[in-house]
């Protein structure tokens, strides 16, 4: 994956909210993945869990929110973290 | 409601600022190793969430449960006996050991020589980074190898712990002497819980463990198709959780999971290329979050369709027969049921050549990567026959022997690259 | 069209260039350095020199800097590719290869062309061309000059695996001026030791042995190898270059 691609993180007060959310995503065929946030954009913020969306589909998750009215925190993007052949674990 | 597990983690007594280290790295770890991948199951969504908080979501609920009056059982092996405790309305919990983080902190207290699983244990206790090893009540220790016997003294100096002392043959009377243990244990759990064990509760209990690992083996048996629904990242994933989870939840969720991979086998959708080669890894317990050597055979050319490990079919295979009876009875069922695990702790300990050998072929597979975590002597010498007689068998070994760090993770590699090449 | 196998190992790196009737044309070696970015460009530049274009032609990587190098079609591990380049160099005959590296060495059993089984030694550099290496710096000596020198001598053993401790065994015994050849002697006898007890493990019985890697040219070696797993040892001048000779092959085989 390139460096220069974004990743969208949908943020949330609890999983509650996150796990309501991405069921939405679901049924509405918004591809989107559960994720650990990334601590450089979790700041005081409890919840560790958030959605991860890529580009193309944040317009639509956006869309999604919008009109099942879902809660959410924030939506934050950074550049793409996600490496498999980093070999660093944890 | 706002999440607010630092106040709890604060409350529970925890090193704030070092376990805040763990929380930075999880992220990046989680997200190479697992959301990498494309074309999961859906119903893997619900393993995803709790690894996000992981020293979140269920200590939390560990907390309110104990605030009921419960009481929380912290255990280290698949030998010590859950129904007991589910039976006198306690929970158990898996404890935290799988991370290098852990490791320095339990190399404070134990020698080198260690195997990282205990020295990560005793290290994730004594550093105050686990929620888990905070929260339970009682932890209870078993006699499966000399490294815990000897950490268990000097976890003993700082929590209630009681130990149960695991035969280390099979025979008629090693069985009958298991099913005193499990009665002893029985009791120790009713004074910590305050509740009796009657054989009705017990025989509930057991029904509810054999649902959890008939649901986990549905999991395991959709692996057996041509065609994998589902990484075996994941289903490890799966296995280490249900250490910490409530078995009911579990046995839903696994179920869940089973139903959609059993519809993905019906519609042939699978999450490896044709022609992927199928191991099954054998030996040492992964907890987690050690994805290490999942994830270098998965991103070498090969697929994980099965785990005879303690974080794999030692854990679910074999249920106790529901047939009720007197409490004596049924410890006794119990204890046969127990027996059937096939520890290196044992000698002789034929019968787990045999299980590599049945599930090699069970699964279809290719070649067998029979891995030992560094400094366990049971599993390195046991290692020695498993090799021959795979070998005697036709059925492709690779022998590794590693630990938690990334320091050998490009020798790694090179041998499971080069042992993939070698199966064509 | 030219088929190109590079074997980046950790000191040394061979590159084997084969035409199309499968006679290999060209084969460079040159020290791997800092950076097998770098090593991979430098090849791509004595290729052209040579008037190789790599464009067109198929190549395959392997050695532990097999990923650095952009330009190839395929990596294969050096194990894979040892195996292809001592059967092609021994005439094709069943045997086990031992390879001594330079970080690692490989005991692997080849049958009808394939990799039956192999052993791989773990992280530690015992028994690798590293240790030899870093004796010889510590004696002054290259390495060619330590294996000579090692022949004229006997009589005194290292007694430590790893090399971190074997080192300081070499600077006492400088220090309590024990003759250079004895323990030149030593170092040989203890890398050879070390590589007969992996080789133990593998079923050498009636099998050719062939010795590839670095120090394949370094007969007093092969000798106390010899003499230790009470095997004769075949080689090669080109048996440091099996790898890429390997690599080369698989290029030409399966169009990369």
């Amino acid at each position: 994956m390139s460096e220069e691609r974004l990743n969208y993180y949908i943020l949330f007060a609890n999983y509650t909210q996150g796990m309501m959310l991405q069921s939405l995503l679901r049924e509405d065929g918004v591809p989107s993945k559960i994720a650990p946030t990334p601590r450089s954009i979790q700041g005081e913020l409890g919840c560790g869990m958030s959605i991860l969306v890529q580009p193309e589909d944040i317009d639509a998750a956006r869309e999604c929110i919008r009109k099942n009215d879902a809660e959410y925190y924030d939506i934050v993007a950074i550049p793409c973290r996600i490496n498999p052949n980093r070999d660093h674990y944890c | 409601m706002m999440a607010n597990y630092r106040e709890m983690w604060e409350a529970l007594g925890m090193d704030l600022e070092n376990h805040d280290n763990l929380c930075a790295v999880l992220p990046d770890a989680f997200g190479d190793v697992y959301l990498s991948q494309e074309n999961r199951p859906e119903s893997m969504d619900f393993w995803d969430m709790v690894v996000a908080d992981i020293h979140g979501i269920r200590p939390a609920e560990l907390i309110e449960a104990q605030k009921d009056g419960k009481k929380v059982f912290g255990t280290f092996c698949v030998f010590v006996p859950d129904e007991v405790v589910i039976a006198a309305d306690g929970i158990v919990t898996g404890l935290c050991g799988g991370s290098q983080f852990w490791v320095p902190d339990g190399e404070k207290v134990l020698p080198k020589s260690t195997c990282p699983l205990i020295k990560a244990s005793v290290g994730a206790r004594l550093g105050k980074t686990c929620p888990f090893f905070r929260i339970a009540d009682m932890y209870v220790g078993e006699t499966t190898c000399d490294g815990k016997k000897k950490a268990w003294e000097i976890l003993g100096q700082d929590v209630p712990m009681h130990i149960m002392d695991i035969p280390q043959m099979k025979r008629e009377k090693d069985i009958a002497r298991w099913k005193e243990e499990i009665a002893d244990f029985a009791k120790v759990v009713e004074e910590t819980t305050g509740n009796e064990i009657t054989p009705e509760k017990l025989a509930d209990a057991i029904k509810i463990i054999n649902a959890k690992r008939r649901a986990m083996k549905r999991v395991y048996e959709a692996r057996k198709a041509d065609k994998l629904p589902i990484s075996g990242k994941d289903v490890l994933l799966m296995t280490q959780i249900a250490f910490f989870d409530d078995p009911q939840r579990c046995a839903q969720m696994c179920n869940r999971l089973a139903d959609e991979l059993e519809d993905r086998i019906e519609k042939g959708v699978s999450v490896f290329p044709e022609g992927t080669k199928r191991i099954l890894v054998s030996g040492t317990p992964m907890a987690i979050p050690n994805w290490k050597l999942h994830h270098i055979i998965e991103t070498s050319g090969a697929a994980v369709v099965c785990e005879e490990t303690c974080t794999g079919t030692r854990y679910f295979e074999n249920e106790v027969p529901e047939t009720g009876g007197s409490l004596d009875e049924q410890f006794a069922a119990i204890a046969d049921r127990y027996m059937k695990i096939n520890c290196a702790c044992f000698t002789p300990n034929t019968d787990r050549t045999k299980d590599i050998i049945r599930l090699a072929k069970e699964y279809k597979v290719d070649g067998v990567i029979d891995v030992n975590l560094k400094f366990c002597c049971l599993y390195d010498t046991e290692g020695y026959s498993v090799e021959q007689a795979l070998k005697e068998e036709g059925i492709p070994v690779l022998g590794i022997e590693t630990d938690y760090t990334d320091a050998d993770a490009e020798q790694l590699r090179t041998r499971i690259e080069a042992f993939v090449e070698m199966l064509g | 069209m030219f088929s190109i196998g590079i074997d980046i190992g950790s000191t040394c790196t061979k590159t084997v260039v084969m035409n199309e009737s499968g006679e290999m044309i060209e084969m460079l070696l040159q020290p791997t350095g800092w950076s097998s970015v770098d090593t991979a460009k430098q090849i791509r530049k004595s290729l052209e020199s040579k008037g190789i274009c790599i464009d067109d032609a198929k190549i395959v990587a392997t050695g532990y800097g097999r990923i650095s190098v952009p330009y190839a079609d395929r990596q294969v591990t050096e194990i894979t590719c040892h195996a292809k380049g001592a059967y092609y160099l021994n005439e094709n005959k069943d045997m086990v290869v031992i390879d001594i590296g330079g970080q690692d060495t490989k005991i692997i059993k080849i049958e009808s062309g394939q990799v039956k089984d192999f052993i791989m030694n773990d992280k530690c550099s015992a028994g690798t061309g590293r240790f030899v290496e870093i004796m010889a710096n510590t004696m002054g000596l290259t390495i060619d000059e330590l294996c000579e020198l090692a022949r004229t001598g006997s009589g005194v053993t290292i007694s430590s695996m790893c090399t971190v401790f074997a080192e300081s065994e070499v600077i006492s015994l400088i220090g309590r001026g024990e003759d250079r050849k004895n323990i030149a002697y030593a170092v040989v006898s203890s890398i050879a030791s070390k590589v007969a007890s992996q080789c133990s493990h593998m079923d050498t019985k009636n099998a050719v042995v062939y010795l590839t890697g670095g120090l394949c040219e370094c007969a007093f070696l092969k000798e106390r190898i010899e003499q230790m797993i009470g095997h004769e040892l075949v080689t090669n001048s080109k048996a440091r270059f099996a790898g890429a000779i390997g690599a080369a092959l698989i290029a030409a085989s399966k169009g990369a």
